[in-house]
């Protein structure tokens, strides 16, 4: 599949929460793994980079998982954004997720196995994605083609 | 004449008493709710910060698992030499590890369950008319017990199939933990608890019997009167078991209570299945439903159409 070595960006505010996702992913996957602990910094990474998938915790100090998923999609909308929350915060995070438009939530503490899944899910609806617009732009071309052939039959005709 | 004054001050003595117990019992209870409270904040602050360290733990237990496995692998394969490949040691090693893990995830699992219930149980906020499986809530009020139950007191769970009730979570919680503990405390040494929960017609029927020191005939009218304790001055309230009797009540349910001084006591509970209470449903839900598919078949229609008519050219165009 196409998307043995994706680019997954990793935001937490708590470092061990990084070393964890980044040493599981390290190991089982093929996968660029970029970690963050803040926000910010991870924002102007996704702006200049090329990035396939992108995962944030909810509860950060500097700016909170959902506004951070948030700029995220305005950068970069083709972009599959999952939120890490925790048990407390699930409902608030829930409701705010609908806003911002997110693939999946994953609940803290998290299962590797489910995270694999998750990731390769949200990786593979990007790869489709990618490849339906381009499909789009292909038919469209074409249809405009179709459509100056058109014209230059019915001129040679009339 | 002096005797009937008397008399009537006496009266007004005896119901002046009464009025300041009843006070007073007020008051405790007031105090003792709002040491819940804060107790219940405290667990849920603590359980939220365990969370994180936690899950990096668990997390990392997974990954020595899956890189030993990993080691195991490139240590094993054919074209290691025999040396290294039939080392007893390492092979000591690798199965002493394996099992380590295994201890590890475990232990992991059920620090997340107990942090799961403690959190469940100290929400208040959560406390929202909801459908309830009782089997469910049930298991979620044991791993608070575990420490309780310990060695000493064998838990035997026969769970029927049953519907879901309309309730609110965090009282029905309390409910059980309440009974539970009751249970525990009446077993002095070892014992058995057994849950049973099945349905009869339009209730869930619960039933909780322990083989306790049993409760006497001349108390068992008395134990769910707010204030009756046969704990020691200062171990018991007394409010348990009327909380429980209030909180049954007010989900449209019963409570029934059997005992035999020195054989156990047994609880029986019915609460009506959610279809038995009102439910919010909106009047006539089923025909709005049927309108919003024909709208949106119809539309879907439409736009199809739109699209075919797109596709398929008409000849000739006014350009």
């Amino acid at each position: 599949m196409q998307d043995e070595n994706a680019s997954v960006v990793l935001v937490d505010d708590e470092e061990m929460v990084l070393t964890s996702l980044s040493s599981f992913l390290t190991l089982e996957t093929d996968y660029e793994i970029h970690t963050f602990t803040s926000a910010k910094q991870a924002l102007e990474f996704v702006k200049t980079s090329l990035v396939d998938i992108v995962i944030s915790d909810y509860l950060m100090p500097e700016m909170d998982g959902i506004t951070f998923l948030g700029h995220v999609r305005d950068v970069k909308p083709e972009v599959p954004r999952i939120i890490l929350t925790g048990y407390a915060d699930k409902e608030n995070a829930i409701k705010a997720i609908n806003e911002v438009g997110l693939y999946q939530y994953i609940e803290k503490p998290w299962e590797n196995d489910d995270l694999l899944i998750v990731l390769r899910n949200g990786l593979e609806k990007q790869q489709l994605m990618k490849r339906l617009q381009e499909k789009i732009d292909q038919i469209n071309k074409a249809y405009a083609d179709l459509q100056g052939l058109h014209k230059e039959i019915v001129k040679t005709f009339v | 004449m002096e005797e009937n004054q008397k008399k009537d001050i006496r009266k007004l003595q005896a119901e002046i008493e009464k009025l300041t117990d009843e006070l007073h019992q007020k008051n405790l209870q007031l105090a003792e709710s709002e040491k819940y409270v804060t107790l219940g904040q405290l667990t849920a602050g603590i359980a939220h910060e365990i969370n994180t360290p936690l899950g990096a733990l668990r997390s990392n237990n997974d990954l020595f698992t899956r890189c030993f496995a990993k080691i195991r692998k490139i240590l094993f394969q054919e074209d290691v030499p025999e040396s290294i490949r039939q080392n007893k040691e390492l092979i000591k090693l690798f199965n002493s590890i394996d099992q380590l893990n295994k201890v590890n995830n475990n232990a992991g699992e059920r620090i997340i369950d107990i942090v799961n219930s403690v959190r469940k149980y100290a929400r208040q906020e959560e406390n929202k008319h909801s459908l309830v499986n009782i089997n469910e809530l049930i298991d979620s009020t044991l791993p608070i017990l575990q420490h309780e139950l310990k060695h000493r007191i064998q838990v035997h769970r026969d769970y029927g199939k049953v519907d879901e009730i309309l309730g609110f979570p965090h009282h029905l919680n309390q409910v059980f933990v309440n009974i539970l503990v009751n249970a525990v405390q009446a077993i002095e040494g070892t014992g058995d608890i057994y849950i049973k929960t099945y349905q009869q017609n339009d209730d869930v029927v619960v039933e909780i019997r322990d083989t306790g020191k049993g409760i006497s005939k001349e108390n068992i009218q008395k134990i769910f009167t707010m204030g009756f304790t046969t704990k020691k001055i200062g171990a018991g309230m007394g409010l348990g078991l009327a909380l429980v009797k209030q909180i049954i009540e007010s989900h449209h349910g019963v409570i029934e209570v059997e005992s035999e001084v020195g054989k156990g006591t047994l609880f029986r509970i019915h609460l009506p299945i959610s279809s038995g209470c009102e439910t919010k449903k909106l009047p006539f839900f089923d025909i709005y439903i049927f309108f919003m598919a024909l709208f949106y078949y119809k539309l879907t229609v439409t736009v199809l159409q739109i699209y075919q008519g797109r596709l398929i050219e008409r000849p000739y165009r006014d350009d």
